[in-house]
């Protein structure tokens, strides 16, 4: 019983732990210029590839290779705002098709080249070995990822509230016409929101693909959804709600795993239903505070 | 002046695309056989330029292209064809014929599986491209609503890749509508079950004696939740069940959600090994195997992995996982290995073509197509009322076997028959430098009458085997 709490709480961290860095970055973006930036999956998804090919191209390069990876996936998710999101940033829906279309390009394109075959990335596995606990094994590469995150997650929350940029940010969440009057280029932080957005995205990837596999191109939609149920149940554009979502996400999965009859088979239906329970108790997710735009 | 530059422009554009538009039009809607496909020799390789559409016997190969499964099926078909063409083609009633192939998309591997796509691909392949025969399917879902496509047009189809019972089942219960289904490859899921099952056993009975302080008991089964699993996981069960507590205890099956991801395949492999498991059935087509495969190498969990996983077939899997896949043993149609005088020639001969080893549907597809040609061969004729009763004449005791055995239905299903020398799987462990080898497969099986388990004959001959089982280091460790 034990072993199955044990097995419960550290698959349920580290799935909310995965879940919290790609919905923070996703829920940031919504909350600051209101887009729902359908290419976020596609990031991570991306970063995996890139890190693939890598690490056949330059295997003795893999520490390069994981900075290069992430500053090339910073600067895709610059690209998508200047060239697709900025013009069609006054229609949402213009907003979620393009960007719709870009992770359908993103992921045709790894299609083409790389297949669709699933494959592994263990050769940037930083901590191999299990560490025992209480009976249990842990990979310590999953928990170098799980501190990792909260690391993360701890200096992004310092950084939105105290460095200027940080501020501006909110300032432009909170009201963008008043931000705007205040001297703030609204349109440059939604630029260096969704390059933060797009950094995490590849940040979570880069630690935590290593560990897991690329189990194909189509992989980012998994993501993407998940991240979006996170968003809405932690409420959309809370950046609180999106860590406290992705645990809760986390913990409900391994929980209907472990515990429940035939819970595999629903592990991933469980969620969702938990998250229409808070929805109709609380529609606007458990942190939201605005309406929904 | 300029003005009248701007109208010319204009007048030439919009007759451009009046005369444009008019032609497609004329090309897609009006003229005879209007978007249909025009069959030509670049369809069937290997055979001379310039023969005609009529020459062409018209094959369609439904699978997910892109997809390994579907990949391997047009691979399958596509090397038949070009080996055929090769040697001549064939001749029926004095005229000279040519193997065609074409491929459709069927979406069938997608997790997110939709099967109009499916439908769409077989209504491509039989009224756009008119083949004659039909080859493939991988999904069960999804083959089960394609495959009334080929039985409303009384097309033969035969099936490559897809295990569930329920196919033959519909052929044996409403033989008229569905007496163009044959199935290939592999054999009925329940049969899948039966070989896992006593091959597992013998494994168990002699690892048992290997390891005194050990009871090699618990097996547990992780699989899809998908239909296919279904009816095998059901046949393990039901045969397990007549040895609880006496040699092997079956843990609750676990079925997953095919969308899982690492920490989900963590979870699952925890839960196994928290409860003792020893024996892992994994009963997996897709992207499962390398979720479980990577977590298995890095946890060492204490138990050796048995059972199906369609990906670990291919020789690429061992880099595609990282080197994780070392001990793992799955169920593999072929191997470098005799297992029918024509195997050792057509598995080098498909790698000098394809640079990779062939996944199983890629040899049921090849069979299949000889098949077909041996049939059209020996009826001299291309009608389906003529080749399903020489196709049905290949019973055990008239078997047509190809590179894999097989080459015997059962009568009445179309159902591939299961045993040694018709249809049965090689077992291929992987080694840890990234070697496969072909295993021994002993039996074990619970006699009723006698109310224990017996051993039975091998499900191959040892001479089949190109090395010897073994355990896992830390799973020797953990059992010693």
């Amino acid at each position: 019983m034990i072993e199955d709490i044990m097995n419960m709480l550290f698959n349920g961290i580290l799935n909310g732990a995965v879940l919290a860095l790609i919905s923070l970055g996703y829920s940031l973006v919504y909350g600051v210029g209101g887009i729902m930036n359908m290419a976020h999956g596609a990031y991570f998804m991306l970063t995996g590839y890139l890190l693939l090919w890598g690490m056949r191209i330059f295997p003795g390069m893999l520490f390069l290779t994981v900075i290069f990876v992430i500053i090339i996936i910073t600067i895709i998710g610059g690209l998508t705002y200047i060239l697709l999101i900025k013009p069609l940033q006054d229609t949402h829906v213009g907003v979620v098709l393009i960007t719709f279309g870009l992770a359908f390009l993103i992921e045709q394109w790894i299609l083409i080249v790389s297949g669709t075959t699933s494959a592994s990335i263990n050769d940037y596995v930083l901590f191999p070995g299990t560490t025992e606990f209480l009976g249990y094994s842990m990979f310590n590469q999953y928990i170098f990822f799980i501190i990792a995150s909260l690391v993360i997650v701890s200096l992004f929350a310092l950084f939105i509230s105290k460095s200027k940029l940080g501020k501006s940010i909110r300032a432009v969440s909170q009201d963008r016409e008043a931000a705007v009057l205040m001297g703030i280029n609204a349109n440059r932080v939604l630029l260096y929101t969704v390059m933060i957005s797009a950094f995490l995205a590849a940040i979570a990837a880069s630690l935590y693909l290593p560990g897991a596999a690329l189990t194909g191109p189509g992989m980012g939609w998994t993501y993407l959804t998940s991240s979006f149920a996170v968003i809405i149940l932690g409420g959309m554009g809370s950046l609180v709600g999106s860590v406290v979502g992705g645990y809760i996400m986390g913990f409900v999965t391994s929980f209907t795993s472990i515990f429940l009859p035939n819970g595999p088979s629903w592990a991933h239906v469980v969620p969702l239903i938990v998250i229409l329970i808070v929805l109709i108790i609380r529609p606007r997710g458990l942190f939201g505070k605005k309406k929904l735009r | 002046m300029e003005k009248n530059a701007k109208r010319i422009i204009a007048i030439v554009v919009v007759a451009a695309i009046i005369v444009g538009g008019g032609l497609t039009a004329y090309f897609l809607l009006l003229a005879p056989e209007a978007g249909q496909y025009v069959w030509s020799a670049n369809d069937a390789p290997g055979a001379p330029a310039g023969i005609s559409s009529s020459q062409i016997i018209k094959i369609g190969c439904a699978g997910d292209t892109g997809e390994i499964q579907g990949d391997a099926n047009y691979e399958g078909a596509w090397f038949a064809a070009k080996t055929i063409n090769q040697a001549g083609g064939v001749v029926v009633n004095g005229t000279t014929y040519y193997v065609g192939v074409t491929r459709e998309d069927t979406d069938e591997s997608n997790t997110q599986l939709v099967t109009s796509r499916g439908i769409a691909a077989a209504e491509r392949l039989v009224y756009n491209k008119k083949v004659q025969f039909g080859v493939g399917g991988f999904r069960s879902e999804a083959l089960l609503a394609y495959q009334e496509v080929f039985m409303d047009n009384k097309i033969i189809f035969i099936d490559t890749g897809a295990a569930t019972d329920i196919f033959c089942d519909n052929v044996a219960n409403f033989y008229e509508r569905y007496q163009y289904f044959f199935r290939w490859m592999p054999i009925n899921s329940t049969s899948l079950g039966g070989e896992i099952l006593t091959t597992l056993a013998g494994y168990v009975m002699a690892l048992n004696t290997t390891y005194p302080n050990h009871d090699v008991k618990q097996v547990g089964i992780l699989a899809e939740d998908l239909t296919w699993t279904g009816s095998l996981i059901a046949a393990i069960q039901s045969y397990l069940s007549l040895f609880t507590n006496f040699w092997v205890q079956l843990l609750t099956p676990i079925l997953y959600d095919i969308s899982l991801d690492a920490a989900d395949m963590n979870t699952h492999l925890q839960t196994l090994a928290s409860q003792g498991c020893d024996f892992l059935i994994p009963v997996i087509s897709a992207q499962g195997g390398i979720l479980m495969m990577q977590q298995y190498d890095q946890y060492h969990y204490p138990f050796q992995i048995f059972g199906i996983d369609v990906q670990s077939q291919l020789d690429t899997f061992w880099g595609d996982s990282g080197d994780a896949c070392a001990y793992e043993t799955v169920m593999q149609t072929l191997h470098r290995t005799n297992k029918t005088t024509k195997s050792i020639a057509f598995w080098d001969a498909f790698r000098a073509q394809f640079g990779h080893d062939p996944l199983y549907i890629a040899i049921g597809a090849y069979d299949a197509v000889n098949g077909i040609i041996d049939a059209i061969n020996a009826t001299q004729s291309f009608d389906a009322l003529d080749i399903i009763p020489e196709f049905e004449s290949w019973t055990k005791s008239n078997p047509n076997p190809g590179v894999s055995g097989g080459g015997a239905w059962w009568p009445g299903t179309h159902d591939l028959v299961e045993g040694y020398p018709y249809g049965y799987t090689l077992w291929c462990q992987w080694r840890d430098d990234g070697t496969k080898v072909v295993v021994p497969a002993p039996r074990w099986a619970y006699v009723g009458a006698l109310g224990y388990a017996i051993p039975i004959s091998d499900l191959y001959p040892a001479t089949l085997a190109t090395g010897a089982y073994e355990v896992a280091p830390w799973v020797n460790t953990a059992w010693s």
